[in-house]
């Protein structure tokens, strides 16, 4: 059903709620243009990974209607996954392959694949394409999520506390990759969940999405005057803003 | 969404390719004890047949057995996060299981002929037969792990091949007891009801495990299987064994 909502706007959450047994995320409501850079800070088990996997079409929505990329989504679509690239917080991908075999098996699933935009993030990245996925370490495995994303030629990209677990030089340089790859794709939407406060100061985010116990609250970073965005987030998650 | 034969064809070859890799060792050794136990003991000693038939038909319900394997290293979520559909994957599914009972229904028919068990003309019905029940075991074996966690699984093989055991001893041992029954069910018309239930037991299970891939594969995430999957890497480690490949 097409819900027919603005044109820019890839993602239209109303009183969305997603409940567990022991924790609900919701009510919430959020609207992500094309173009935008949304910060979504949170403490472990706040619902950030809830969120970004509603938004990429892995789990639905129990209440509330979810507009996503052109349709209210009821049910969990795997479709929605050729238009949003999800990187998780681990590689997902078979641990025998080498990574430039992921590449060409991804290849088959998506239909803009890029393999240009894979290798050439890959070739900046010194990434070495004859490694198997499972002889990676965490941030060569992130890079690899990363190139599958690029390759996939998303036009949203939810990125699940990426730099967690990197060492200072590859957090910067992969905070680099991701403000240059937003730079060169206006058109691109990009979450990007972080604990890292830090983090916020690296990307030009034009949003800010704070969670806390489930619910949302969400400041544009125009309105931050005077303030940084890492400021701002720490006084919201400690609710003291 | 449109049903993509080149999704279906890239997981089919992915899983011949990793139960390739996993049994490599397995699928040259068995066959070349079939060999050297015909080539000792004489091609018409039953265990030929015996062990044969069993090296087919562990290969046959090799992708079902594979599927703990699968969510131990999270290969079966990662299938689970590709943009294809429930059809797909329940297709890339029985094509697999296809494949692989077709060696199984080979041999059936090879065997059958060299030990005329059954008239000539049943060989291919029998064969048939052969390459349905392995194709449905699989695939239902494969639905098995998508619906239930691990333990629940090995819980259900477990009690099913018990219950089967303890039928075959009961029919053994209770059967001649009954010899008007056992007369009855071998006639034509109790051959034919046995025929007719088997089918139907078959397609409902065949319907089942499709439904079920059709609706679990592309939103597994193995959250409820990761505690015990945790638990027996761990328990892997402290014993110092191998880390397995998906």
């Amino acid at each position: 059903m097409n819900a027919g909502g603005p044109a820019a706007t890839l993602v239209d959450l109303r009183g969305v709620t997603y409940r567990y047994p022991e924790f609900v995320l919701g009510p919430l409501d959020l609207r992500i243009s094309a173009g935008s850079r949304v910060a979504l800070v949170g403490r472990n088990g706040a619902g950030k990974t809830t969120l970004l996997s509603l938004l990429g079409g892995y789990r639905a929505a129990v209440d509330g209607t979810a507009w996503l990329l052109g349709d209210v989504r009821t049910r969990p679509d795997p479709s929605l996954r050729e238009h949003v690239a999800f990187v998780p917080t681990e590689l997902m991908g078979l641990q025998w392959m080498r990574v430039r075999e992921h590449f060409d098996f991804l290849r088959n699933f998506y239909a803009r694949w890029s393999a240009d935009s894979a290798l050439g993030l890959a070739a900046s990245l010194d990434l070495d394409l004859n490694s198997r996925l499972g002889s990676l370490s965490r941030g060569n495995g992130l890079k690899v999520a990363l190139c599958s994303a690029w390759g996939q030629g998303a036009e949203l990209l939810l990125l699940d506390e990426p730099t967690a677990g990197l060492d200072p030089v590859a957090r910067i340089e992969l905070l680099r990759q991701v403000e240059s790859y937003m730079n060169d794709h206006p058109e691109v939407a990009l979450v990007f969940a972080t604990h890292i406060l830090e983090d916020l100061e690296e990307i030009g985010f034009t949003d800010l999405l704070v969670l806390r116990e489930g619910r949302a609250v969400a400041q544009p970073v125009q309105h931050l005057v005077g303030d940084r965005i890492s400021v701002v987030a720490k006084r919201m998650l400690l609710g003291e803003g | 969404m449109v049903v993509r034969r080149r999704a279906i064809l890239a997981l089919w070859r992915l899983y011949l390719a990793r139960i390739g890799k996993r049994h490599s060792r397995f699928a040259i050794t068995m066959p070349g004890l079939v060999v050297l136990f015909g080539l000792w003991r004489g091609w018409d000693h039953p265990l030929v047949p015996m062990l044969g038939g069993l090296f087919f038909g562990i290969l046959a319900l090799s992708p079902a057995m594979m599927m703990m394997q699968e969510k131990l290293t999270g290969s079966l979520r990662f299938v689970g996060s590709l943009p294809i559909s429930g059809q797909e994957h329940a297709a890339s599914r029985v094509l697999t299981a296809a494949t692989l009972a077709t060696p199984a229904a080979l041999a059936g028919a090879v065997a059958l002929i060299l030990y005329p068990v059954v008239p000539f003309a049943a060989v291919a019905p029998a064969a048939l037969g052969i390459w349905a029940l392995l194709t449905v075991g699989s695939v239902f074996g494969t639905a098995l792990h998508y619906r239930y966690l691990v333990g629940h699984v090995m819980q259900i093989i477990f009690w099913s091949f018990s219950a089967f055991i303890a039928a075959v001893f009961a029919i053994a041992e209770w059967g001649p007891s009954f010899p008007s029954l056992v007369a009855a069910l071998l006639s034509q018309a109790g051959l034919i009801g046995l025929g007719a239930i088997l089918a139907a037991g078959v397609v409902t299970a065949a319907w089942w495990a499709v439904r079920t891939i059709v609706r679990l594969a592309p939103v597994y995430m193995g959250e409820a299987d990761d505690e015990l999957l945790d638990e027996m890497m761990n328990v892997e480690r402290k014993w110092g064994r191998k880390k397995r490949r998906p």
